[in-house]
């Protein structure tokens, strides 16, 4: 059997394979690259709404700005409609969330199977073995504790009918939930405290929401693209997505709780079936648009015991490692953060340092990156019934952005997350800020069932309208690196401005909050005691 | 560790995580009043204890948290299980190493 050896061998070329072999190209030209798709025809696939952090890694890390905006769509932001406990409410008269302007940095919308396709030529032109077709098997990781004869990581590869072995210093398992690594090392951990389903499809001619309903509804928003935004259709438990990826194409999907999910959504006519049930949506797909495919998962998250193996050589990245939940659409994130660690512990690895600085390094990031899920996990746990109401999204939302750009984003922005020891840093008082966001779910809970059992949580989805977000005026201070004083500082006043609109919400349930201060240190948000 | 060890630990992690000098730090010294901390050194200084004690802050002390003193008996509350407050208050007769070494804390901030 013929052997090839490479420095460092990705499985998988969908979006965190082909990413990871761009940013390595850029990163460390003299390393060899090959990359081992098993698909050979780039079959369309969902993820495709990038947010901020991953859209500052695609420009600014792997310089896709021009790309971006040439080929593929600019991102609106996220844009929220609510609906009657009937779901008959026409478009127009639903209460909205949403921006009447694009946002202050940048994000896209992407159409996975073209932009999959142009990496993967375009890392091709840049000197990355690609292998199409190539279906990767027979995994021998070479680790200190079990090392292989060659010294290198071996896998075997079949493609057009042809065997051979292949051997890798470096090897990054980036193949999705199929993952060869995940499953050899059995790092997969299921999630039941988070049984969200989904089912998905594309549509060609739809009705175009931007050429939709009365002049005023569109000046409402300053006649910005609500086409562009990620659009969500919220109800108890689930949501729909519409996002366009050019061309005409749209895709719409269904998020919710497992317990609504039906098998016969699987199904182009159960998919449908399942849509027409709800008025405004159907209303924009009903009368001419044609389902192309639909898929679906039963379970969509997962967690991983491990993230990277540094000292070991091994990582995962992207689907192959973990998943939560496409309501924010983090899935990008995360693969911009794990390629930024890969790439930085092969690096450093390839310049020199040893093993112990390495695994020290890893062991790090592995932490920061568990910390990112169980952050991202408590973002949606337990938290599907609260899309049902305008007001209660409307202040999680508001609250969920806040943080994104004040504790995730800025960081990132300014690469905080490649210095391990502002990271170490970080990590000291992540129980704290876990516990922070754990008492924040819990009063979104708490929210819920109190306006459930009153009958409130659908008074306000009829007619009112929210087109900025009052907890972001800090936006301005990320273009620059901020002490970390400053960033704790802007965290206290978003918790206490949503603490302070939810206790205008208990109010209104007749509950007396304790303390009743309207405001809190810092400190009170973080302690194991509820917020109000 | 004896309630002088902790004293000491306490003021050690105030004088590296919020620079104080440590002459002004006494057992009656006033967090916000006297040393000058805020609600967001009072995070820091929360994580610094969780570190000492390994275990969860209780709420209702950490609000009634006043003084240096009050600390030392959060420290020794959780540590021995005795309610804060409780143990001898020998604190006004500071022990002998006042000028505890910052060494005994791991404090790595970059921006303190």
């Amino acid at each position: 059997m013929d052997i090839h050896t490479v420095d460092i061998a990705i499985l998988g070329g969908g979006l965190a394979g082909n990413l990871l072999a761009r940013q390595l190209r850029r990163t460390l030209p003299s390393l060899s690259v090959a990359l081992y798709e098993r698909s050979s025809d780039t079959s369309w696939k969902v993820g495709e709404s990038t947010v901020e952090l991953a859209s500052n890694y695609l420009t600014r890390r792997l310089g896709l700005s021009t790309y971006l905006y040439e080929n593929m769509l600019p991102k609106n932001g996220l844009r929220f409609f609510f609906d009657t406990p009937e779901k008959d409410a026409a478009l127009v008269d639903m209460s909205e969330v949403g921006s009447m302007s694009f946002t202050a940095y940048p994000s896209f919308q992407l159409d996975r199977a073209r932009f999959e396709a142009d990496l993967l030529r375009m890392n091709a032109e840049a000197g990355v073995d690609v292998h199409i077709g190539a279906r990767a098997h027979d995994l021998a990781l070479h680790e200190q504790a079990a090392p292989s004869p060659s010294g290198l990581h071996e896998f075997s590869v079949t493609e057009n009918g042809v065997t051979h072995r292949v051997r890798a210093k470096w090897l990054v398992d980036a193949s999705g939930r199929a993952s060869l690594v995940a499953r050899q090392k059995d790092l997969r951990i299921q999630t039941p405290e988070h049984g969200i389903a989904a089912a998905w499809g594309r549509f060609i001619k739809h009705a175009d929401m931007d050429d939709w309903g009365p002049p005023e509804w569109r000046q409402r928003v300053r006649n910005t693209s609500r086409v562009l935004s990620t659009v969500h259709f919220c109800y108890a438990g689930y949501w729909i997505w519409f996002i366009p990826l050019g061309r005409g194409v749209m895709s719409v999907g269904w998020v919710g709780d497992k317990s609504i999910f039906r098998d016969d959504m699987r199904k182009p006519d159960g998919f449908n079936n399942f849509l027409r049930e709800h008025r405004a949506v159907w209303d924009l797909l009903k009368d001419r648009a044609e389902l192309l495919d639909v898929l679906a998962y039963k379970q969509l998250a997962y967690a991983t015991k491990q993230f990277f193996a540094g000292e070991d050589r091994w990582f995962l990245s992207g689907e192959a490692a973990a998943f939560t939940d496409p309501f924010y659409s983090p899935g990008s994130d995360f693969i911009s953060m794990e390629n930024d660690f890969i790439t930085d512990m092969i690096a450093r690895d390839h310049a020199g340092e040893s093993r112990a600085e390495i695994a020290e390094r890893s062991a790090t990031y592995d932490e920061f990156m568990q910390f990112r899920y169980q952050a991202t996990l408590l973002l949606y746990k337990n938290l599907y019934p609260t899309l049902a109401s305008y007001e209660l999204l409307k202040l999680k939302w508001e609250f969920d952005i806040a943080c994104y750009y004040n504790l995730w984003c800025a960081p990132y922005f300014h690469d905080e997350h490649l210095d391990v020891k502002n990271l170490r840093s970080e990590l000291r008082r992540k129980d704290f800020i876990i516990q922070g966001l754990e008492n924040f779910s819990a009063l979104f809970q708490r929210l819920e069932a109190g306006y459930r059992r009153a009958g409130m949580l659908h008074r306000k989805n009829l007619g009112h309208s929210t087109h900025s977000i009052s907890t972001i005026g800090f936006l301005d201070d990320l273009r620059t690196p901020r002490p970390r004083k400053q960033v704790l500082r802007t965290t206290e006043a978003i918790f206490n401005a949503t603490r302070a609109s939810a206790l205008d919400l208990l109010a209104d349930l007749g509950e007396t909050p304790v303390p009743a201060d309207r405001t809190l240190p810092l400190y009170e948000f973080m302690l194991a005691t509820p917020l109000a | 560790m004896t309630r002088a060890e902790i004293y000491n630990r306490v003021v050690g992690i105030l004088i590296k995580s919020f620079e104080l000098d440590p002459a002004d730090i006494k057992p009656e010294s006033r967090l916000f009043e006297d040393l000058d901390l805020d609600s967001i050194d009072a995070v820091d200084m929360f994580v610094e204890l969780h570190e000492v004690t390994n275990r969860r802050i209780d709420p209702q002390v950490a609000r009634k948290i006043r003084t240096v003193e009050d600390i030392v008996n959060l420290v020794e509350g959780e540590i021995h299980g005795t309610p804060p407050g409780a143990a001898a208050n020998d604190a006004n007769d500071p022990p002998a190493a006042t000028t505890a070494s910052p060494a005994t804390d791991t404090t790595d901030d970059k921006d303190s």
